[in-house]
């Protein structure tokens, strides 16, 4: 009698390369503006009661990161902020990245993590007040990754 | 006995005393006690020496306490507010215009529905009578024939629109509408799902990391100095 044994995370195909996409967010406490078209994919994390406190979503930027295994891809966001991000690993429905994020004027970093998410997840990072075309808010960046070789 | 009881009781008022919670009448005679008796001086004394120590030390773990933090349990604060109003509201939304009608109308329903049917009995009656009531030239209505034209109607009182949030506190300017800064195609849907922090170091003031159980936020907050200033910055 033959046993099939489902693929193991030590028998998951290694990724080598994934696409991130980056979009850097001001979530503001002012207007009714809600959530734009641009980031109506984002509808249900931003319906979550840690966003339940802004009226408005404005989209500031957005980057695409082709990130390799071991190796830190780097943008700068118009905040001032750098970001970095690698591919650390995964299995077979996760990836395992890295992520830092530096200061505005670039001097140190504020989060450096190591993390691993289902492929196509979405991790947050808030850092701090920003003002927006006038607007006040806290800034927002919304990384996606998802495995493409 | 006597002796250790009035001591006891003197330690109790002692304290009260200590309080400002005697009246006028004990506070002066606890204060002569005070006076007279050493030890108890000796004790009133410490007990003001334990207050000192503990504000001190109290006020020394809110000066510990970074600003960004209290920005952190405003915003906590503000988010449960709103995820209350919301829920309320949610719940007032949940129960139709109908349903509270009819709770309302629970008292007088049964009359009310005695007196439609009565109603509608003696329409029924009038109506199957041999002549029908508006054909009569003495009721007082109007062939249809000669009925006015919708558009000849008297003009309605145009009604209200509704009104916009901005209008109603014109001191508040809405943000102007998202312009992203190119134009960006439509975005896969993420997984709703946590993700599993491994390892984290935070370099600003402070930070944490929230789970909602579709989306994992880390907070950060830079120095003072490169942070946009809040009214609530202490």
């Amino acid at each position: 009698m033959a046993v099939v044994a489902a693929p193991s995370a030590a028998q998951a195909k290694e990724v080598e390369q994934a696409k991130c996409f980056v979009h850097s967010v001001l979530a503001s406490k002012e207007g009714e503006g809600g959530v734009p078209k641009e980031l109506a994919f984002l509808q249900a994390q931003l319906s979550q009661d840690e966003f339940a406190i802004y009226k408005t979503f404005l989209l500031i930027e957005q980057k695409t990161f082709d990130i390799r295994r071991g190796k830190v891809t780097e943008t700068k966001f118009s905040s001032g902020n750098r970001m970095g991000l690698s591919l650390l690993g995964n299995d077979d429905k996760r990836l395992k990245l890295h992520a830092s994020l530096s200061s505005r004027d670039g001097s140190k970093d504020l989060l450096n993590t190591d993390y691993s998410i289902e492929d196509g997840g979405l991790l947050m990072i808030q850092a701090g007040s920003f003002v927006h075309k006038g607007t006040e808010g806290k800034l927002f960046f919304a990384i996606q990754c998802a495995r493409s070789g | 006995m006597s002796t250790e009881t009035s001591q006891a009781v003197q330690a109790v008022d002692l304290h009260a005393y200590f309080d400002g919670e005697l009246s006028a009448e004990q506070a002066e005679a606890m204060a002569a006690a005070v006076t007279e008796h050493p030890e108890l001086e000796l004790e009133h004394e410490q007990l003001g020496g334990l207050q000192a120590a503990l504000r001190a030390s109290l006020e020394a773990e809110a000066r510990a306490v970074p600003a960004a933090r209290f920005e952190q349990i405003w915003d906590e604060i503000d988010r449960a507010i709103e995820r209350d109003s919301r829920l309320q509201a949610e719940a007032d939304r949940g129960v139709s215009v109908w349903s509270r009608l009819w709770a309302a109308l629970r008292p007088v329903r049964v009359p009310l529905m005695a007196a439609a049917a009565a109603a509608a009995v003696t329409v029924i009656v009038i109506g199957s009578g041999p002549e029908a009531p508006n054909k009569s030239e003495s009721v007082a209505s109007v062939d249809e024939r000669e009925a006015p034209a919708p558009e000849a109607e008297a003009p309605r009182a145009p009604e209200p629109e509704p009104t916009k949030l901005a209008d109603a506190n014109p001191g508040r300017v809405s943000p102007p509408p998202s312009t992203p800064e190119s134009e960006i195609p439509p975005m896969p849907v993420p997984e709703s799902s946590d993700a599993e922090i491994h390892g984290i170091e935070f370099g600003g003031k402070n930070g944490r990391i929230g789970h909602t159980g579709t989306v994992t936020v880390l907070y950060v907050e830079e120095d003072d100095a490169q942070s946009t200033n809040s009214e609530r910055s202490l």
